[in-house]
C-alpha cells in the first residue's frame, strides 16, 4: 500500500485538529469569561493595540520576516500579575529565492533557474500572563510575558518559470498548519497618566509537524517579535 | 517446567500472527500539484517513476519488502551483448496506471553503449540529455497489447547517475531524471524518475 504524504495535514486529521482547537478555545474563553465575571466589580481593564516586526529563528536558508499587528485585552485586580488575551496577525513580507528547473527540449538549455516567492503569514490566539519582574520606579516596570494558545501558519510558495519547457527539481509547495503553541518574552512598560506605553520582545514556538512530511526546503516560522503597544484603560477601580 | 513453556505460547502465537504483517515501503510518492497524478521531480531517492501515458497517470510499483518476501524493485538495469559494434543497456520500469493497479506493464529504454561499458560507466550518464531514436536506442513498452512491444523515439535527461563499487564486481548508487517518448499511436509525457539503485538491480 502506497503512502502519500501531504504538506497540508490530511483532511481528516485537519478536521480533528481544528475541532480540538475550537473546543480548547471554547474552554479557554469560558474560563476567561468566568474570570472576568468574578472580578468584574473590582478589576482594572485595558485594551492594547500592538504593532511590530518579527524575524524567524527556525530557518537558516530563508530569512522570513513579518509585520505584526495585534489587539490585546488585559486585566488585573490587586495582584502583581495581569491576565491577557491576544489576537495577533503576522502580515507576510515576501522572500525571493531560486530553485533549479530542467528541460528535455533540445531547443532550450538543459538548466534554467526558477524564481520562487515565499510569503509566511500567521494568525494566533493566545491567553497569557504578565508577571512583574522589577519595578524600576513608580513609572517604569520590567515584566515577563508567557502566552499559550493556538497558531495558524501558512507559508505560500509561488514559482515563476517556463512551465511549458521546464520541470522544477524538488519543488517546494505551500504549507499550512494549525497547532498549539507557547511563547514567552520580556516587556518594558512606562506609565503615563492616560495609559501605558510598552515594548516587548517575544519568541513563539512554531506549529508542531508530523515526523514525516513533504520534503520542503523550509520549516514553519518561530518568530522573534519586537512589538510596541499602548495600554488604554477603559474601566477604573 | 512444562507450564513454564505453555505460558510463553501466547507470546509465540502472537509473534507468528504479527510477523507476516511486518511490511516496509521504500517508495515516497509526493504528488506534484502542477501535474496531478504524478510524483514530483526529485533527486532524493524516492524510488518512483511516474509519467502520463495518453494523458493518464502511470507510476511504478512501490518498492516493498515484508517478513516473508524479498524486496521487490520497480526498476532494473541490465546489459545485452550484441553482434554489432555496440552492446545495449536496458533500463526497465515496472508499473501500472494509477487508476488500475492490476494492469501491470513495463516501460523500457534500450540504449546503445560501447562493448567495454561496465557498471562503473553508468556514472557517465549523469548530466546527459540524450535523444533516443534514429540509431541511438529506443523506448519500448508492452502497455498497448495491440502493439507487440512497440518501439518509440524520445529523449531522456539523467540529472543524477552516481554509482560506486561496494565490493568487487558490484555497484550501487542512485539515478534521477526526466524522459518523454513517442510511439506514434500514443505518447509518454512528463516522465520523471528518482531511484536508489542496489547491486541487485544492476544485473550485468
Amino acid at each position: 500500500m502506497e503512502i502519500i504524504y501531504f504538506d497540508v495535514p490530511n483532511p481528516d486529521a485537519a478536521i480533528i485538529l481544528f475541532e480540538a482547537s475550537i473546543n480548547c478555545m471554547k474552554f479557554l474563553c469560558l474560563l476567561l469569561l468566568f474570570n472576568l465575571v468574578t472580578v468584574y466589580s473590582f478589576a482594572q481593564y485595558y485594551i492594547e493595540p500592538i504593532a511590530g516586526y518579527s524575524i524567524d529563528l527556525n530557518n537558516k536558508d530563508y530569512k522570513f520576516k513579518q509585520i505584526n499587528s495585534a489587539i490585546q485585552f488585559s486585566w488585573h485586580t490587586k495582584s502583581k500579575h495581569e491576565w491577557m488575551l491576544r489576537v495577533q496577525r503576522g502580515w507576510p513580507l515576501s522572500v525571493t529565492s531560486g530553485d533549479s528547473s530542467f528541460s528535455l527540449n533540445p531547443a532550450v538549455p538543459v538548466y534554467s533557474a526558477a524564481k520562487k516567492d515565499l510569503r509566511p503569514a500567521s494568525l494566533s490566539l493566545a491567553a497569557g500572563v504578565r508577571l512583574k519582574i522589577v519595578e524600576i520606579n513608580s513609572l517604569n516596570i520590567l515584566s515577563a510575558l508567557i502566552y499559550t494558545g493556538f497558531t495558524y501558519q501558512r507559508i505560500a510558495v509561488r514559482y515563476q518559470y517556463d512551465k511549458s519547457n521546464y520541470t522544477i527539481l524538488n519543488p517546494d509547495r505551500t504549507l499550512e498548519r494549525i497547532s498549539a503553541s507557547i511563547s514567552g518574552g520580556v516587556e518594558y512598560m512606562h506609565l503615563f497618566k492616560t495609559g501605558r506605553l510598552f515594548f516587548q520582545a517575544n519568541v513563539e514556538t512554531p506549529p508542531v509537524v508530523r515526523k514525516k512530511r513533504y520534503p520542503s526546503s523550509f520549516r514553519f516560522v518561530a518568530p522573534l517579535s519586537i512589538n510596541m503597544g499602548y495600554s488604554i484603560p477603559f474601566s477604573k477601580k | 517446567m512444562r507450564n513454564k513453556h505453555i505460558k510463553k505460547l501466547p507470546a509465540l502465537l502472537l509473534s507468528c500472527f504479527l510477523m507476516p504483517g511486518c511490511y516496509k515501503d521504500y517508495t515516497n510518492f509526493y504528488p506534484d500539484k502542477e501535474e496531478p497524478g504524478l510524483s514530483i521531480f526529485s533527486n532524493r531517492q524516492n524510488n518512483i517513476m511516474s509519467c502520463f501515458i495518453e494523458g493518464k497517470p502511470w507510476r511504478t510499483d512501490s518498492r516493498t519488502t515484508s517478513f516473508f518476501s524479498r524486496i521487490s524493485y520497480e526498476v532494473y538495469i541490465t546489459k545485452q551483448e550484441t553482434n554489432s559494434l555496440s552492446d545495449t543497456i536496458i533500463i526497465s520500469w515496472s508499473g501500472y496506471y494509477s487508476e488500475n493497479k492490476d494492469f501491470n506493464r513495463d516501460i523500457t529504454l534500450v540504449l546503445p553503449v560501447a562493448k567495454n561499458f561496465g557498471q562503473r560507466e553508468l556514472s557517465a550518464l549523469q548530466g546527459q540529455r540524450l535523444s533516443i531514436g534514429a540509431g541511438n536506442g529506443y523506448f519500448t513498452t508492452n502497455i498497448d497489447l495491440n502493439m507487440n512491444n512497440a518501439k518509440g523515439s524520445g529523449s531522456i535527461y539523467f540529472h543524477s547517475a552516481r554509482f560506486d563499487s561496494i565490493s568487487p564486481g558490484f555497484y550501487s548508487g542512485s539515478m534521477s531524471g526526466l524522459f518523454e517518448a513517442d510511439f506514434n499511436s500514443f505518447k509518454i509525457l512528463k516522465g520523471r524518475f528518482d531511484h536508489t539503485m542496489t547491486a541487485d538491480q544492476i544485473q550485468f
